[in-house]
């Protein structure tokens, strides 16, 4: 029966493949190629409307057999055939589509089987509970920023006498060691900061002895349910050496701010934690990502430590683990949130780290080499890395139309009108099966202006660093900064400046040969229309520069919280909390209240928590709804607000709500029209006299210790 | 378990999850109201004079109605404080609880201090209402015993649950005080605190009840969740329910 069936599927399988064989090697006339892709997108578009998984294979494997049909005719009959100029940049151009085409069959590999992990209970035995040691790195963060994330570990719902929260400060700052004592929490330093963030915590591993250990940037609140929610896990299953939370940001990324979009689309980061660590968990491939995490002290012990090796020292010992047979795993479920880059300039040097640290891995521990890895193993990181690489590949693609409009280069050696018959299809299968697959998650062509906003930069560090991989330094995010005024950062953007000049040369190009009637028609429309593309898509990136300022240092979080107003005159309101932040709230009352600004009164929040009234003072109030800002807290104060802000096991589920539907032409359409308004912002700023801003920096939560 | 937790459960929906809460609010589950049929007393008791018994006995039956329930509040104080402020029936007492009795869904007795043994033995709930103070706290002891003794006597075995009143959290001493009462007496504690308020307890002074004087104050919304709690307006709409 059961050799049958096999036997059954083997022949499907081959039929199948057949099949797909067929549709990509079959040769046909222009005409019918024609036809052909027009039927094949019709069959796209049905399949697009229908629900269900068998509809989105259908559309994979429509997909891939699109771009495979496309790669045949493009490798079989458009190569040039004798070595000349125009053959070395076709050549450029044709490695830069197979690094796409690649992209496009591992991301689909990547995606196409998420696994929706959920969490296991725990034993009912609280004896069977382990002991975990909470590490909290720091180097140069301001206390405020750290202040949040220790007062939030230590509150987590595990045995008091099983959690053990550490501050490792690799600033060796007294404030630090001051506030660690007062707050009862371990402080730990070193001598040197050999390694960075990596040293750090290996130091703190050989001075600890939980049988776990969950990592938080400092940046990186937990809530109180974090442990419960992620060892389930770990207890039950010996051969797991990691559970990855997703990592939440509860202020805007520069994109989302910069250009207006939050959070109608979703976040730069969504993609990672909502479809890729899901669909890498599948393969039990997912990594350790450096922060809001669980790791196995014996694993770690295994591979000598966190990987000290490169600046991506989370996904490489994760790789490490993974060649050792250990199992990770991925936990969809938000249960930290951290402060996301504040402008687009951290930003790109945060991924410039990222992009050094994976060409590094790739050099010297390369996935695709070396003992211990499963087949999907080695492609999921290989993927992972090689995502990195798209610096030069993405500069190809953004200079390649002034190549036949600037200077009459024919890069393409097919007829135009043979190209759009074969790649137009590759074009939309793949944009329509990234929409079902990572629309939740990432709109359509946001990656290509993530990506142009991060090509120049990366380009030259991952090629470096395939060259000489030990080289360079670990650079810190700076976090808890904020913009005080509107500015456009000219310097990050000029690459993205010159790179739209260029499109538009090319366009001006163009319009001046169709005048002259010089050149080919159809290779000067398609030419244009990638140029105007290109230039959608790099005024996206130069609006992204455009810094608006953060309204608020300490960003309120929405929360609806049963809460009281206690008055001077010894009356009390009955309120619920609209938002809420570290420097104040803002209520409903029950009833409207006579109170006047500048009036103090005291805010408690019912929480999980027992009472603990806030003093703040009026700002605002508008009858029913009252503003407040805190005044200054004792560490206790500000430990219990804390916890009601950051602290509630619910609060970041709804981290993917109020996203809009994508739909990909009106998202271009939205990226065009915020991109282009975005220039006009920037054109305004730059010719105002420019205000830059000082350092970045975060006004503290005063803080007075109780009489 | 706290309102947190539980959308967390709801959102991960994996059967057999328990959590565990170690945060300072959390209490063990109380075990569930044993339901009676028919009228319930609430006697409001105490040994502490001045801890607010009277205006909250009155105040809790508004809050009652407010949330659709039918409570009258009997007056067995010697010192007659209810009856003196609100003005009473003056009818035969006996003549009078039967008639509540048949068109009430609570009774709240306000009883003089200390308690009159009948009180504590035939009650089917006894409200020990204390302030998180001092006196209110070394008199847990003897409360206590008195209540072990009337239920050692009495065949009737009414349960005593502690009320904390007028707390202001600013005040560390009321504070260390509810959670000293919390650790003596675990579930007895009520989840609901009454915090203070000049509305209460001066408006009662003024024959103002806090509903009609002040509703928008935490002092109401804490009554109506004290009624909750007893289980007194719920039990009165589902009577009202099986009536029509």
């Amino acid at each position: 029966m059961r050799s049958s069936n096999e036997i059954g599927r083997a022949l499907a399988a081959i039929f199948g493949a057949a099949c797909v064989t067929l549709f990509v090697v079959t040769p046909l006339d222009l005409r019918t190629q024609f036809a052909l892709a027009g039927a094949v997108v019709v069959a796209a578009f049905f399949l697009a409307r229908s629900e269900g998984r068998l509809a989105t294979l259908a559309l994979v494997l429509l997909s891939v057999a699109t771009t495979a049909r496309y790669l045949f005719w493009r490798l079989g009959t458009t190569l040039a055939s004798d070595w000349s100029f125009d053959a070395v940049l076709s050549g450029i151009l044709l490695a830069a589509e197979l690094y796409a085409c690649t992209m496009l069959l591992l991301a689909y590999g990547q995606s196409i089987a998420g696994l929706r992990r959920r969490p296991l209970p725990l034993p009912d035995a609280l004896s069977k509970w382990p002991s975990v040691d909470v590490f909290i790195p720091t180097y140069n963060e301001p206390l405020d920023v750290v202040r949040a994330t220790v007062h939030a570990a230590a509150a987590m719902d595990w045995p008091r006498d099983r959690l053990k929260v550490w501050i490792l400060d690799d600033g060796r700052r007294p404030a630090f060691r001051d506030f660690a004592a007062e707050a009862g929490v371990g402080y730990l330093t070193r001598e040197g900061n050999a390694h960075a963030k990596a040293g750090n915590l290996n130091h703190a591993l050989s001075r600890t002895h939980g049988e776990f250990v969950a990592v938080f940037d400092c940046d990186h609140i937990p809530v109180r349910s974090f442990l419960q929610i992620s060892m389930g896990w770990l207890v039950r299953d010996p051969g797991l050496a990691v559970v990855q939370t997703p990592h939440h940001f509860y202020s805007r990324d520069p994109f989302s701010r910069n250009l207006a979009t939050a959070p109608r689309v979703p976040g730069e980061s969504q993609l990672f934690y909502g479809v890729i660590q899901p669909g890498i968990d599948t393969w039990n491939a997912s990594f350790f990502c450096g922060s809001c995490a669980v790791l196995r002290r014996t694993a770690l012990e295994e591979v000598g430590g966190i990987a000290v090796e490169t600046v991506t020292e989370d996904a490489h010992t994760a790789l490490k683990m993974h060649r050792r047979g250990w199992r990770t795993a991925y936990l969809d479920v938000p249960q930290a949130a951290g402060l996301a880059t504040e402008t687009l300039a951290a930003h790109v040097g945060q991924r410039i780290r990222w992009a050094r640290g994976m060409a590094q891995i790739f050099r010297l521990d390369n996935p695709m080499l070396g003992r211990g890895l499963s087949l999907t193993q080695r492609f999921s990181y290989f993927a992972a890395m090689l995502h990195f690489f798209s610096g030069v590949p993405r500069l190809v693609f953004l200079l390649a139309p002034i190549a036949y409009l600037g200077f009459g280069r024919h890069i393409f050696n097919a007829l135009p009108l043979a190209a759009v018959a074969y790649g137009l299809p590759h074009l939309i299968h793949s944009t329509a099966c990234n929409a079902r697959l990572h629309g939740r998650f990432r709109h359509s062509f946001w990656s290509e202006v993530y990506e142009t906003c991060l090509a120049t930069y990366t380009a030259l560090p991952t090629t470096l660093a395939l060259i000489a991989p030990r080289k360079g330094r670990f650079n810190v995010t700076a976090k808890g900064g904020r913009v005080d005024a509107p500015y456009f950062d000219a310097r990050i953007a000029s690459p993205f400046l010159l790179l739209a000049v260029v499109n538009l040369a090319a366009i001006a190009a163009g319009a001046w040969k169709l005048r002259t009637g010089e050149g080919d028609l159809d290779s000067l429309i398609i030419n244009v229309a990638w140029a105007l593309h290109n230039l959608i898509i790099l005024s996206a990136a130069i609006a992204a520069a455009c810094e608006r300022p953060q309204v608020r240092s300490a960003q309120r979080v929405p929360a609806r919280l049963a809460a009281m107003l206690r008055f001077a005159d010894g009356t009390t309101a009955a309120a619920e909390t609209r938002d809420l932040g570290r420097d104040g709230a803002s209520v409903t009352l029950r009833a409207p209240a006579d109170v006047r600004p500048r009036e103090p009164v005291w805010l408690s929040l019912f929480c999980f928590d027992a009472e603990q009234p806030l003093p703040a003072e009026v700002l605002e109030n508008g009858g029913r709804s009252v503003r407040v800002r805190f005044t200054p807290l004792t560490l206790e104060q500000e430990s219990h607000l804390v916890r009601a802000i950051f602290s509630r096991a619910d609060a970041w589920l709804g981290w993917t709500d109020g996203h809009r539907r994508d739909r990909p032409l009106l998202t271009l359409a939205s990226i065009a029209q915020r991109g282009f308004a975005g220039v006009g912002r920037a054109l305004a700023l730059s010719l105002r006299p420019p205000r830059r801003p000082a350092l970045p920096e975060r006004v503290p939560a005063p803080v007075r210790s109780e009489a | 378990m706290t309102p947190d937790v539980r959308n967390l459960l709801r959102h991960v929906r994996v059967p057999g999850l328990r959590y565990r809460d170690f945060s300072a609010a959390a209490a063990p589950s109380a075990r569930r109201f044993v339901r009676r049929e028919g009228l319930t007393t609430v006697a409001f008791v105490s040994l502490v004079r001045g801890v607010g018994r009277t205006a909250l006995c009155a105040n809790l039956a508004r809050a009652v109605a407010e949330q659709g329930g039918r409570a009258a509040t009997v007056d067995v104080d010697p010192r007659g404080g209810l009856a003196s402020t609100f003005g009473a029936d003056g009818r035969d007492p006996s003549v009078c609880i039967e008639q509540l009795a048949a068109e009430r869904d609570a009774l709240l007795v306000d009883s003089g201090t200390p308690p009159p043994e009948d009180v504590l033995s035939e009650a089917d709930e006894l409200l020990v209402v204390a302030r998180p103070d001092g006196a209110s706290l070394s008199a847990v002891p003897q409360m206590e015993a008195l209540l072990v003794r009337t239920r050692m006597r009495s065949w009737r075995k009414p349960r005593a649950r502690w009320l904390v009143n007028a707390f202001d959290g600013r005040r560390r001493a009321d504070r260390e005080a509810l959670s000293a009462l919390r650790r003596a007496l675990g579930t007895r504690v009520l989840q609901t605190v009454i915090q203070e308020d000049r509305a209460l307890s001066e408006g009662f002074a003024a024959g103002l009840l806090v509903h009609d004087a002040a509703r928008g104050s935490q002092v109401a919304a804490d009554l109506e969740a004290l009624a909750q709690e007893l289980q007194i307006a719920g039990r009165a709409r589902e009577r009202h329910a099986q009536l029509e």
